[in-house]
């Protein structure tokens, strides 16, 4: 802090533009300029960064960078993929806080970045601001970490080639601020080692990333990629073996690198694009009204949502809400295939479509007051994503840099 | 406390007297700071603000003692009331509140007033116009800048 405090004192701002502030006796303290530049979005500080050689330094500091992450905290923001000749584009934009179902609301997207790495689908939900991606290399599919934001990347070493498959799933630690990744990679079928093996690469700067294995006291079969982090904990579904379905959940803590086991309600069905979400800080799980064999897939004639929360994982107590949904729900979303994104931090579920057609709309719905609320979201040359899928995701954090 | 000690005198600038309830003012803790002092009497000179400015002020104090002391209104609502604040107000004018609230010390009125400026701001000349900021790159310095940033320039 103390450096920045001097770096704001050697600061020289010009007072030469007397046309149209004329009135003005005072110039705005250095603090509270950088208090401003805290609250724009990460496009207007790379901007910024252009204008000025004090500016540059201040804005590319660590100071400057953590206290615009814990702004970036406090206002999340909607992030936008798409992937399009396998290169992947994102866009964000400001997340509605209650949005009003009477009014129309518009949010514009900033295009961020666009990273050609060679990805065809994978694309973890982001963590503070970091996504992870995988890059389809001619013979090895690499995991791949980027910032939107800043458009940077890198390229994480391959865990086991003799492995047949692996997934991947990205957390963070709250307490010692540290990323991790969890490789979860099973061998080829015929092989007697049928069980799953688990790497940790813990993302650190200025030191060698390496894959640790790690030892899983029990063993499971995955089945679907889906997983969410939530305060240091990773959650993924299992199965008991490959013929049956997704009977628990797994529990990863981040930080102490240690395996827990959830067992879901018998009457949980959870399938291949079920959605988990953050509950308040509790993992969420919304079932599908049919079943397993179906997605996510939402339309006019949903009735109603049934959503299970985890409340007590030592327990395994989970609580189910049902949600009737309004009539009025067919008339906003009319004949737009949409699924469910996730739930904002603020407590509305946001559904977008699943290929967003012109004008780019997404639905927040709102349990608490059971309305729903129509957003436009503009500045997507959609043109350009013709039938292709939108990952879109809540609660995104713009970060300035990247681990 | 008699009826008069619970009022309080706020002169601006320009001479301009505003009497508003103490629990008002004193959400400033420039005006706490002066009255715990007891080196003013009942009338406090601002010199700092101007009598249409600390008109502003004074609206949003008694807009949050109101929510502060009844509890009536939803914190919803008071966000509610803070946007449609900020919403008209000019660049001049938000400029002068950010003065305002810093130089009074009241931490919400600056936060909501800084951020309405970072909100505002359409483009980015406009902003460090706003700010005040001159480019101080030589232009082969700016070009080579802005090509490590190109993608913050790519609409």
């Amino acid at each position: 802090m103390e450096n920045l405090k001097q770096q704001v004192l050697d600061l020289t701002i010009s007072r030469h533009d007397t046309q149209s502030w004329s009135s003005r006796d005072h110039t705005i303290p250095h603090d509270i300029l950088i208090d401003i530049f805290s609250r724009t979005p990460s496009k207007s500080i790379a901007r910024s960064r252009c204008v000025s050689k004090t500016w540059k330094s201040i804005l590319h500091g660590p100071d400057f960078t953590k206290l615009f992450l814990r702004r970036s905290l406090s206002r999340p923001r909607l992030l936008f993929t798409f992937i399009e000749d396998e290169s992947l584009f994102f866009f964000s934009s400001s997340q509605p806080q209650k949005p009003d179902k009477n009014s129309s609301l518009v949010a514009n997207a900033d295009h961020h970045t666009k990273f050609s790495h060679h990805v065809s689908s994978g694309i973890c939900r982001s963590v503070n601001g970091q996504i992870c991606t995988q890059d389809r290399g001619w013979r090895y599919t690499v995991p791949v970490i980027c910032n939107p934001s800043t458009g940077e990347s890198i390229i994480l070493p391959l865990l086991e080639l003799d492995r047949i498959d692996e997934k991947r799933y990205f957390g963070y630690d709250p307490i010692d601020k540290k990323f991790k990744v969890l490789g979860v990679s099973w061998p080829a079928c015929g092989t007697r080692n049928l069980y799953e093996d688990h790497h940790v690469l813990t993302l650190e700067t200025r030191q060698q990333l390496l894959w640790r294995k790690i030892e899983c006291c029990s063993p499971y079969y995955l089945l679907y990629n889906d997983g969410i982090c939530i305060s240091g904990v990773l959650y993924y579904p299992a199965a008991t073996d490959t013929h049956s379905e997704v009977s628990m959940i797994v529990c990863f803590d981040v930080r102490l690198e240690t395996f827990s086991f959830v067992n879901k309600p018998e009457e949980l069905k959870i399938g291949h694009y079920s959605t988990l979400i953050n509950y308040k800080g509790k993992l969420g799980a919304l079932e599908s009204k049919r079943g397993i064999d179906y997605d996510e897939m939402v339309d006019g004639s949903f009735g109603f949502l049934k959503l299970w929360i985890l409340v007590d994982p030592e327990k395994h107590i989970w609580l189910m809400k049902i949600y009737q949904i309004p009539s009025m729900w067919r008339n906003v979303i009319q004949k737009v295939d949409v699924y469910f994104a996730g739930m904002t931090s603020s407590g509305e579920f946001l559904l977008s479509p699943y290929s967003p057609n012109d004008p780019f709309y997404v639905f927040f719905y709102d349990p608490e007051k059971n309305t729903i609320a129509r957003v436009e979201i503009q500045g997507i040359n959609l043109q350009r994503f013709v039938n292709r899928k939108a990952y879109t995701f809540v609660d995104y954090t713009e970060n300035l840099k990247l681990i | 406390m008699s009826k008069s000690e619970k009022k309080i005198v706020l002169k601006s600038l320009d001479n301009e007297a505003f009497e508003v309830e103490k629990a008002v003012a004193l959400q400033s803790q420039t005006i706490w700071v002066m009255c715990e002092d007891k080196c003013v009497g009942n009338e406090i000179p601002l010199e700092n603000v101007t009598g249409q400015i600390l008109a502003k002020v004074i609206d949003y104090c008694k807009k949050h003692a109101v929510v502060d002391g009844d509890g009536d209104e939803s914190s919803e609502e008071l966000k509610n009331w803070d946007t449609e604040f900020t919403k008209n107000m000019d660049q001049s004018t938000l400029f002068n509140m950010i003065l305002a609230a810093n130089y009074l010390n009241i931490k919400s009125l600056l936060n909501l007033t800084c951020q309405a400026v970072a909100d505002k701001t359409k483009t980015i000349d406009e902003f460090h116009t706003f700010l005040n900021i001159e480019n101080n790159f030589t232009p082969e310095e700016e070009a080579q800048i802005c090509q490590e940033n190109l993608w913050a320039f790519d609409d």
